[in-house]
């Protein structure tokens, strides 16, 4: 058993983290947003940490690596596909998302990178147009594609798996920004972290952080482990982390009060630009159907895995 | 980068052969109708000892323990195997964990060398039990604010007092009991444990009814009960740190989440295909999401478990697994109940072991969000943990 990264892999998770820190954080997709395109400079801070050497298909450490990359991105909703780059195996500046419909929405698909689709069912076809952002507070990074040609074979399970780790770190941020943010906050002349009404949300908060920090890095072993059975492990993890996206940014914004609606806050840029990883390419209740059905053909691997009840020690011999 | 690098979460060949030999003891051990010591009937309580007795002579009832005090020295992990396979299986240890989990190494680290070969070997070979007096009509969990009082007399002590929701005291040999000493300023100093004999007047056992089923909860009162100098654990009105301490090695406690996932697992194979698929959708779903929370405990499990062996202590990170599979017990005991559907009512008087084990898990769900430690406290420790980090 071994389930921690080693230091050195979580010591490079923060060197990227610092790097963007440095950069602005934020202000990366707040300039991004107001029409000064900052596609150039993430992809120029990645190159310069060897980011784009990494081979996440190979496995091992290059996957642990590739996810963390992903994680500090998603901590700071750097404006680059980051996830969707790492993760494509057609060549040289290219990237894939994972499709489940004919009408194809791409996030950040203006990047100057050539894109492909894969669909759940492993076809993979080369995204031969890009339409016109769909723009609005929710979906200015995102944009219709179309693809003529699935003649191609491919697996979606890298890039949903490192989108995952994506959310992770816009969760982890959210949460960090609100435990900050009821510390310093004062009414009744005490930090509204003295509330127990605080306090409880806070717990929820960091449970649902906690439990999705282990699935990433469960489901970065089981992609290899069980590589047949993948994509049930991979739905299974992009369902917890909708699961506790959706807890925690509902918690980030109650506790930051009027303040976490306003363009000042980094909380509102994260709240907005998860969306795109939490809608696309499908919503929360899509992927628990989706995961349903899997777990139908074969409930998820855990300490039982029965073919028959008398398989259980006890029921069995019944 | 070397291989060991890489992350691994299958068991390790010797916990996998550990494993495989509780199940098959399982198997061969206990009869199939078997849910856990405390039931109606008198037999499950005789299985329970039995099988200890079997874990005892292969010295696996000890396993964590001190090669020196009769156990295997084992790693964490193994140990954590006996957790799953124990609990997944209904307890079969019934209530011999407590001695073996924390009153025997409470022992090896506060108690006499007197203390300790009075009491280890006696608990290492499964054939005592104790009890722990811990809690108090008005002593929750603000148990410092406990009342039982000792008093001395003579060379020993005269303890007098009431306790509540003491587990297994009408069965137990010993109390590992706290009374006040001393009266002070802080709520904290004051407190002695001592090591008390059941079996002597003074001490009343009265069973509370409870839906679980016997021997969960008593009430225990002491009226000058009796307890000789030997008796006191650690120092005199220093036992608080003890109770800490002790706790502390129940950092995961019960693995809960293994019986879910063996229920969980079972449920489609037991309804059949044509009652699975006539489930709703949405129930299915909530199954599916289950399995999912129930896979999210266990590695929550695994993150303090791996502190643990690096003698680290994370509080955040144990509340968070305790309010995990604390809140999992009681999701899984809801969408098994509703997969029964009406026959969740009834369960118990079925020909299916499956649909029994159902209504056993339900009805000690609803206590888990209440033992060792209720789930407010457990949330309100971790705000303050990540609160305090910032």
């Amino acid at each position: 058993m071994k389930t921690q990264l080693e230091p050195e892999i979580t010591e490079y998770g923060e060197v990227v983290l610092d790097a963007f820190r440095a950069a602005g954080g934020l202000d990366l997709m707040r300039a991004h947003e107001g029409g000064d395109a900052r596609y150039e400079q993430v992809e120029g801070i990645l190159e310069g940490l060897g980011v784009w050497d990494l081979r996440p298909h190979e496995g091992g450490v290059d996957l642990q690596a590739a996810a963390e990359v992903c994680r500090a991105a998603g901590f700071f909703a750097a404006p680059y596909p980051v996830a969707e780059r790492l993760s494509s195996s057609a060549g040289e500046r290219t990237a894939c998302v994972a499709v489940t419909t004919d009408d194809i929405r791409i996030n950040f698909a203006d990047a100057p990178l050539e894109w492909y689709a894969y669909d759940l069912a492993g076809k993979q076809g080369k995204v031969n147009s890009i339409g016109p952002s769909f723009g609005g507070k929710l979906a200015s990074s995102v944009f219709p594609a179309t693809v003529d040609d699935w003649s191609g074979r491919g697996d979606p399970n890298l890039v949903l798996l490192l989108q995952s780790w994506t959310l992770l770190g816009m969760v982890q941020n959210a949460a960090a920004l609100t435990y900050r943010y009821v510390s310093e906050r004062k009414q009744f002349d005490k930090a509204i972290s003295a509330f127990q009404g605080v306090q409880f949300q806070l717990a929820d908060m960091a449970v649902a952080i906690q439990s999705i920090e282990e699935l990433c890095k469960y489901t970065l072993w089981s992609v290899e482990a069980h590589a047949a059975d993948a994509l049930v492990d991979v739905i299974a993890l992009r369902s917890a982390c909708l699961e506790s996206a959706d807890l925690v940014f509902r918690g980030a914004h109650q506790l930051h009060g009027a303040i976490g609606f306003c363009d000042e806050t980094d909380v509102s840029w994260l709240s907005r630009y998860s969306q795109p990883y939490r809608r696309l390419p499908m919503g929360r209740s899509q992927t628990d159907d989706l995961l349903t059905t899997l777990c139908e053909r074969s409930p998820l691997p855990g300490l039982f895995h029965f073919s028959s009840v008398a398989d259980d020690a006890l029921i069995g011999s019944r | 980068m070397a291989r060991e690098a890489e992350l691994n979460f299958d068991d390790s060949p010797d916990a996998a052969e550990l494993r495989a030999e509780l199940r098959r003891l399982v198997r061969e051990e206990l009869p199939p109708e078997f849910l856990g010591a405390f039931t109606d009937d008198p037999r499950d309580l005789e299985t329970a000892q039995r099988f200890c007795k079997l874990l005892a002579d292969r010295h696996i009832l000890t396993l964590a323990w001190p090669l020196e005090y009769g156990g295997q020295a084992a790693t964490i992990w193994k140990q954590t195997v006996l957790r799953e396979e124990m609990w997944a299986h209904h307890e079969p240890r019934g209530a011999q964990y407590m001695g073996i989990n924390w009153v025997g190494p409470a022992l090896m680290r506060f108690g006499t060398e007197a203390q300790r070969s009075e009491h280890l070997e006696r608990i290492a070979s499964g054939e005592i039990i104790w009890c722990q007096g811990f809690s108090e009509p008005d002593a929750g969990s603000d148990l410092a604010s406990l009342k039982t009082r000792a008093e001395r007399d003579g060379d020993g002590w005269r303890i007098t007092g009431q306790k509540i929701w003491t587990s297994y005291a009408t069965m137990a040999d010993w109390c590992f009991l706290l009374a006040r000493t001393t009266r002070g300023d802080s709520k904290h100093h004051g407190i002695t444990v001592f090591l008390v004999e059941m079996d002597q007047p003074g001490v009343e056992v009265r069973p509370i009814p409870t839906m679980i089923g016997p021997h969960h909860l008593n009430e225990v009162f002491f009226d000058e009960a009796w307890a000789g100098p030997e008796s006191v654990l650690g120092e005199v009105d220093n036992g608080w740190k003890i109770v800490r301490d002790a706790l502390a090695l129940e950092r995961v406690g019960i693995a809960r989440y293994a019986r879910s996932d063996r229920l969980l697992n079972l449920a489609p194979l037991a309804l059949g295909e044509e009652r699975w698929s006539a489930l709703p959708r949405d129930l299915k779903s909530r199954w599916a999401r289950a399995l999912v929370h129930t896979r999210q405990a266990r590695l929550l499990a695994y993150r303090v478990i791996a502190l643990q062996d690096q003698g680290r202590v994370d509080a955040s990170d144990t509340a968070g697994y305790r309010v995990a599979v604390t809140r999992l017990d009681q999701e899984v005991a809801e969408v098994l109940m509703d997969i029964l559907d009406q026959r969740a009512v009834g369960a118990m008087s079925s020909g299916s072991q499956f649909e029994r084990a159902v209504e056993d898990h339900w009805k000690y769900a609803q206590a888990s969000t209440v033992a060792s430690g209720s789930i407010e406290i457990q949330k309100i420790l971790l705000s303050r943990a990540i609160i305090g980090a910032k």
